[in-house]
């Protein structure tokens, strides 16, 4: 009686907060794992149970799954917004179970799942497919280590759950050496874009797991993923159930497993992204007529909206996750890749929206080198920490006369209108909304 | 002239929080100064002459990685004890600083041996206790006070030769007030930051010492970027 009561709860909070304007995605779950925390193990679950997880990567995989599970005419419960925590989980599985026989109202149950919570939200073995995309520094104030962030996925994961896991990525990789049941790996073969040599010194899991000897790359994507292998045979990449070939990201297409796929980004996350949902589509059952269509003859369109026409020239906002060097790497990496003059606006006024700690340690493990590129015309620096990111940038040896360091955000556009080429903005989450509301001001 | 050579002892393993950005570092402020310098970057299995360096640095990392650092560290124990008696310079950051003590407690009470070339230890503190923020030290080495960032899941017992006073923060354990090791030219904390970017005071410091102790010319200079940023970052009183 009292789940159902939390549950009804739950679905009352959730109208409530969403007639109030709220996005309701947490408080309502909070509420009943905070009277019930062993609420989630009190409902019926529907047969297919997917979650994703990883340190990047994890919304653009859950959008390409879900788009390819509604056209196989699955109804589909969806955490889409980015909240991925234990309350937030809880206010969709309660949400989307009947209140007094608990059972399922959607046939599936796909899962953004932060690193740190599975364990919270699957106390039984209800998962039946686990997607890990990757596992990378990130926040290390709250996921202190990658190594800290395996244990906490895998010690979570129960038997009977299908893995779907990024074999590219070592980290990942490695529960293949100590997990019992089904594991279906994906990882992507060499690509134009490849490099031989790691461009930073700090690659995550450069050693074998088993032998702890140092691990040979014939080629990285991007950070620890590649093509690896221990010297002493004890460990490899080796051969993945889905591959991907014949990246091209200017015509935004791959093949996987010989079958040509369309990747809705011309960056190579979209292609793991666009590898990972494929994946998981196939190892649940879904019909290559419906993948097709899914990926190719009706794809989820490419989101365009975060380009903006300022002086008429290009203003492209990329959102950069502060704390995570690869998503950092992504950005960069597209700008570099983009032809013609630039500019670039770098810079924060907060490390992070969770915590109010100044940890400025990770800028060092950022690729800032790739911006040594002659068609970069000015990179501006914005935010409380400019001078620090200036730092940096100096330490990369940019040419200092390149640097702009900008005191007022209100000028920012004054000073941009004097800088040539397309604008890239390399921003995390608080500098976004000031310069979208900048450019909306503008017009 | 004399260059100056820095050691980046396992710089694949032993850098978690950007500590990349401390040799780099190094290497600007004597670039800046005209001097001649030279990082090679060592590893397991590197054969490491511990003769043919002025500075040795080494970052923190995960404790899979200090085992492994450790296994191959342990053969040059005697030659970096004679280093450091000679006054070689290291400057260790992060739980790094536990690879030079006695051993690390770990949270089930078994001990990992280390080089015991201190007498002090570490000892792993529960997940939940970890010891997390923005730090500000003072230190007689300079005038300017130290910034930086902890953020470690170790304390320290048995330290009697402390680097840092806490004005704000956590020491090396945590009812302490002081924080790091100093012993000769050893330079221990457990400052990120990267330290030697954040306190550029603090470099100087060292970069001054280290070229007049080679008859190298130094000339004050604090005109360049980390300069700005650590004033803008000491003068806001919002900072922690």
């Amino acid at each position: 009686m009292k789940t159902s009561f939390l549950i009804f709860l739950t679905k009352g909070v959730t109208i409530t907060g969403k007639i109030l304007g709220r996005k309701a995605s947490v408080f309502p779950g909070k509420l009943a794992y905070d009277a019930d925390p062993k609420i989630l193990t009190k409902v019926n679950y529907p047969k297919y149970v997917i979650g994703v997880t990883g340190s990047s990567g994890k919304g653009s995989t859950i959008e390409l799954i879900e788009h390819g599970l509604k056209k196989a005419g699955y109804s589909v419960a969806c955490n889409k917004s980015g909240s991925n925590g234990i309350y937030a989980i809880t206010t969709l599985i309660l949400n989307n179970v009947t209140i007094f026989k608990k059972n399922p109202k959607k046939d599936v149950f796909l899962i953004e799942l932060d690193e740190r919570h599975i364990k919270l939200a699957f106390l039984k073995p209800t998962l039946t497919h686990l997607v890990v995309t990757n596992i990378t520094r990130d926040q290390p104030v709250r996921n202190k280590t990658p190594e800290f962030i395996y244990d906490n996925i895998f010690s979570a994961v129960k038997s009977k759950t299908h893995l779907i896991i990024n074999a590219d990525d070592p980290m990942v990789n490695k529960i293949t050496t100590t997990y019992q049941d089904k594991i279906t790996t994906y990882g992507i073969n060499k690509t134009k874009y490849d490099y031989l040599k790691p461009k930073i010194n700090a690659v995550d899991n450069a050693y074998c797991p088993l032998c702890h000897t140092k691990l040979i790359y014939d080629y990285y994507h991007y950070g620890h993923l590649g093509n690896y292998k221990c010297p002493n045979k004890d460990f490899k990449r080796g051969n993945v159930d889905y591959e991907g070939t014949d990246v091209n990201l200017e015509n935004k297409t791959m093949k996987i497993n010989n079958h040509l796929v369309k990747i809705n980004k011309d960056i190579l996350y979209a292609a793991y992204a666009t590898l990972a949902s494929y994946t998981t589509l196939k190892t649940i059952g879904i019909d290559d007529k419906i993948i097709n269509e899914t990926y190719n003859t009706d794809p989820i369109k490419a989101k365009r909206g975060n380009v903006y026409k300022i002086f008429n020239r290009d203003l492209i906002m990329l959102e950069s996750k502060n704390e995570n060097a690869l998503s950092y790497y992504q950005s960069l990496e597209y700008i570099t890749r983009t032809k013609g003059k630039k500019t670039i606006i770098l810079g924060f006024d907060n490390v992070s929206r969770r915590y109010k700690y100044n940890d400025l340690s990770w800028l060092y493990d950022v690729e800032f080198e790739k911006l040594n590129d002659s068609n970069i015309d000015k990179i501006i620096c914005i935010g409380r920490f400019k001078y620090d990111v200036a730092t940096r940038l100096s330490y990369a040896n940019i040419d200092e006369k390149k640097i702009v360091l900008l005191k007022d955000i209100n000028n920012l556009l004054k000073v941009v209108k004097k800088t040539k080429g397309k604008i890239f903005t390399m921003v995390c989450f608080d500098m976004t909304e000031r310069i979208k509301n900048l450019v909306g001001d503008l017009k | 002239m004399k260059t100056i050579k820095i050691a980046h002892l396992y710089y694949d393993l032993m850098n978690l929080n950007g500590e990349n950005g401390n040799v780099l570092c190094l290497k600007e402020h004597f670039k800046q100064q005209k001097a001649k310098v030279e990082v090679d970057l060592l590893t397991v299995d590197d054969k490491i002459n511990f003769n043919n360096y002025d500075i040795f640095y080494i970052g923190s990392g995960s404790k899979e990685n200090m085992k492994i650092v450790l296994n191959d560290l342990n053969k040059y124990q005697e030659n970096i004890k004679k280093a450091i008696d000679d006054n070689k310079y290291f400057i260790v950051t992060g739980n790094a600083l536990g690879l030079f003590g006695e051993h690390i407690i770990d949270l089930d009470n078994k001990k990992q041996k280390c080089l015991n070339i201190f007498k002090y230890y570490l000892k792993e503190i529960d997940i939940e206790e970890c010891i997390v923020g923005d730090q500000l030290y003072k230190t007689s080495l300079i005038e300017e006070n130290i910034i930086g960032f902890q953020n470690r899941q170790t304390i320290m017992i048995n330290n009697e030769n402390s680097l840092f006073t806490v004005i704000e923060g956590t020491g090396y354990k945590k009812d302490s007030n002081e924080e790091g090791y100093k012993y000769n030219n050893f330079y221990g904390t457990y400052l990120l930051g990267p330290l030697l970017v954040r306190n550029p005071y603090f470099t100087d410091y060292l970069v001054k010492k280290i070229l007049k102790e080679n008859n190298l010319p130094y000339k004050t200079n604090h005109s360049s970027f980390d300069y700005i940023a650590y004033n803008e970052f000491i003068n806001n009183k919002n900072r922690i």
